[in-house]
């Protein structure tokens, strides 16, 4: 065989191996595929089909089409002439829950920034420390540290009563079942969601380069807004992103710290699967809620990939 | 006639980490003088003080005493973004998500100049650098050294009237810093702009400077033009960090005008050039650069000193030879491998012939 046959050869095996090398890593993704499948994909079908159906009396659901979830949603039918209304009573929790989650999110990252920032400064064996740290809540479940919570804050709990014995205070303040005391709850849930990917951003980010353009006539406010956003902004969306989505849905801050009193759409789709037994509702609520994630979280991933860049 | 006026002027600039008691001095008490147009090293190992003194140039670093001149003008007081001074950082530091044409009408972008004048002069700058085709392109997509033009580029454009370059070469491939360094001499002279350049790398000092500072310690050793550090070092310390030295310890015997009489060790007698106030009877060190010593045959040369070839290291263009003195002395000899040239081999006899010129009194 002459050379440029042995080159051939060669090159032939080259892509067989590769191939099979591709073929072989695909089977490592089978597991999670499976997974993802059995117990996201396929309840996520079952509750769209559902949320078309029509409620059955004690639960569960009976097969016939029906639209009148998703109108339920938007008007309320009268009950002598089945004339339709508009009501904004379930718009309203979903506005209520969007506020609560903005707000969360906002606070989480007025947080989370600066502690961030701090971690990503430190000496590299105190950040693993403290980036351990930031985890330690896990640890414990969050219906335990929720409890633990509303005894510590309610009118009888130590906080109110370490306050009334210095005398800062008469009365004990109300914190245990009011809005304030959800949004602590999710605050302190979902800290850590912020924190980390913010402080992934800020570690990756070259302070090398705040000097370069301080050198190249920038001034601070210059320097935050066209190099220390830009590159640190993936992060922040990550951050946010992974606070506001689960605040959005969450049900047990809610259900416990506010105790129900004001329904948030975590709270009020449990309900239609407990309580009200009105499964059809209830999947049109999930329905509902998921695909204003997706469109939003749709819109940002365009907007992303246009402006989208090599940064390393 | 007018007093100098220099484009920069660093008056006794101490610089102290940490609190006065307890601080590391950076820089003690160092004066410079650097002229207009002029490309300028700073010179030293590490942790000489030779990037905090650029750094305080540029307005990173609060000087703890002293002044710092930029054409006349007081700069202490005026933060970094507010100096006509620009740096070519180390590992140039562009703006990941910046094009290169975006990255270097940073500076006039600041400077709110008009979209046009940006423009243009981006274009300039460009082609000064002969990056034109890569305008469009992310910093992540160049190579080493095209990064390293684009950085020349950024802080070229607002034209400063000092550029302060840290170790701009050390990234670099062997070849590519050869490379650079020509160029970096060529856009120096073509844009007039004085040129402060900190580097460790005795070669690229030697081959672009117009003048040389030589530091250790916080403190400047010797100033001067290439030839002159290279050839009249001062003291030991720049002899021993420019190039290859003989140091030579010795006693001196009796002081001429220019040059003294001095005894080695081993009892052999040579002359020695000398600048510095010594007596008769100073234990002193002679510096001689190995190229300055010739080998001859025993016997066909006055006034050399007899010894004995211990070691050679053959180079191609030259060879090394390791001269023994006596019991306690030898000296290195480059000799370069031309037909007339005499060849040893280890155990032979030689006789060292140093040049009086070529053999100093250092100071200390």
């Amino acid at each position: 065989m002459d050379s440029t046959g042995i080159a051939q050869r060669r090159t032939e095996l080259d892509r067989i191996r590769a191939r099979r090398i591709l073929k072989a890593r695909a089977w490592l993704l089978s597991p999670a595929l499976l997974l993802i499948f059995c117990f996201l994909i396929l309840p996520l079908c079952i509750i769209v089909v559902y949320s078309f159906l029509t409620p059955g009396t004690y639960g569960g659901v009976v097969w016939d089409f029906s639209l009148e979830s998703y109108i339920q949603f938007l008007f309320e039918r009268d009950f002598f002439d089945d004339t339709l209304a508009f009501s904004p009573a379930y718009l309203q929790i979903y506005f209520r829950s969007f506020v609560q989650a903005l707000v969360t999110t906002i606070v989480c990252f007025l947080i989370g920034f600066p502690t961030a920032y701090y971690i990503a400064t430190l000496p590299e064996r105190k950040k693993y420390m403290w980036v351990l740290l930031i985890t330690v809540p896990y640890w414990i479940n969050l219906l335990i540290r929720t409890i633990a919570m509303l005894f510590l804050i309610r009118n009888e709990g130590p906080l109110n009563y370490a306050l009334i014995s210095i005398g800062a205070i008469d009365e004990p303040i109300k914190i245990a079942y009011t809005n304030f005391g959800v949004g602590l709850g999710l605050i302190y849930t979902y800290l850590p969601f912020m924190v980390l990917p913010l402080y992934a951003a800020i570690e990756r980010f070259d302070f090398r380069l705040v000097e370069a353009s301080y050198d190249l006539y920038a001034n601070q406010w210059t320097i935050l807004r066209k190099i220390i956003l830009p590159l640190v902004g993936p992060g922040i969306v990550a951050g946010c992103l992974l606070v506001f989505i689960p605040s959005l849905g969450s049900f047990i801050a809610p259900d416990l710290l506010g105790g129900g009193k004001k329904l948030m759409i975590g709270n009020l789709i449990a309900l239609q699967f407990q309580g009200s037994r009105n499964w059809p509702f209830g999947s049109a609520a999930a329905v509902i809620l998921m695909t204003m994630v997706l469109c939003a979280l749709m819109v940002y991933i365009r907007q992303q990939s246009k402006s989208r860049i090599p940064l390393h | 006639m007018a007093k100098d006026v220099y484009a920069v002027n660093g008056i006794s600039i101490t610089k102290i980490y940490g609190t006065e008691a307890s601080g590391v001095t950076a820089l003690n008490d160092v004066s410079i003088s650097i002229r207009d147009n002029e490309f300028f090293t700073l010179l030293g190992p590490s942790g000489c003080g030779k990037t905090t003194l650029l750094r305080c140039i540029a307005g990173f670093e609060q000087l703890s005493s002293g002044r710092i001149l930029l054409f006349d003008e007081e700069i202490d007081h005026l933060s970094p973004n507010r100096r006509p001074v620009n740096t070519v950082f180390q590992h140039y530091a562009l703006f990941p998500h910046m094009t290169v044409a975006e990255n270097i009408g940073f500076s006039l972008r600041m400077l709110k100049q008009g979209e046009a004048k940006i423009k243009a002069t981006v274009g300039q700058m460009l082609d000064l650098v002969h990056m034109t085709e890569f305008a469009g392109r992310h910093p992540a997509q160049l190579s080493g050294g095209q990064q390293q033009r684009v950085a020349l580029a950024r802080a070229l454009a607002s034209h400063p009237k000092v550029l302060l370059l840290d170790e701009p070469l050390s990234a670099l491939d062997l070849k590519l810093r050869q490379e650079m360094r020509v160029e970096l001499k060529q856009l120096q002279e073509e844009t007039g702009i004085t040129f402060i350049f900190v580097t460790h790398d005795q070669e690229e000092a030697l081959t672009m400077s117009d003048r040389i500072a030589v530091m250790s310690d916080g403190k400047i050793q010797q100033t001067g033009n290439p030839a002159d550090i290279y050839e009249n070092p001062v003291n030991h310390f720049v002899a021993d960090f420019i190039g290859e030295t003989n140091f030579l310890e010795a006693t001196i015997q009796s002081v001429h005008t220019d040059n003294a009489r001095c005894v080695l060790a081993n009892g052999a007698q040579l002359s020695a050039s000398l600048t510095v106030p010594k007596e008769k009877g100073n234990r002193v060190t002679i510096c001689i650069r190995p190229e300055k010593i010739s080998l001859d045959n025993p016997g066909t040369a006055a006034g050399g000193i007899d010894g004995t070839v211990e070691r050679l290291i053959y180079l191609g263009t030259d060879t090394h030879y390791l001269v023994q003195l006596g019991s306690q002395t030898s000296v290195l000899a480059r000799i370069q491998n031309s037909r007339q040239s005499p060849r040893f081999k280890p155990g032979d006899q030689a006789t060292v012939v140093m040049d009086e010129s070529a053999c100093r009194v250092l100071a200390d």
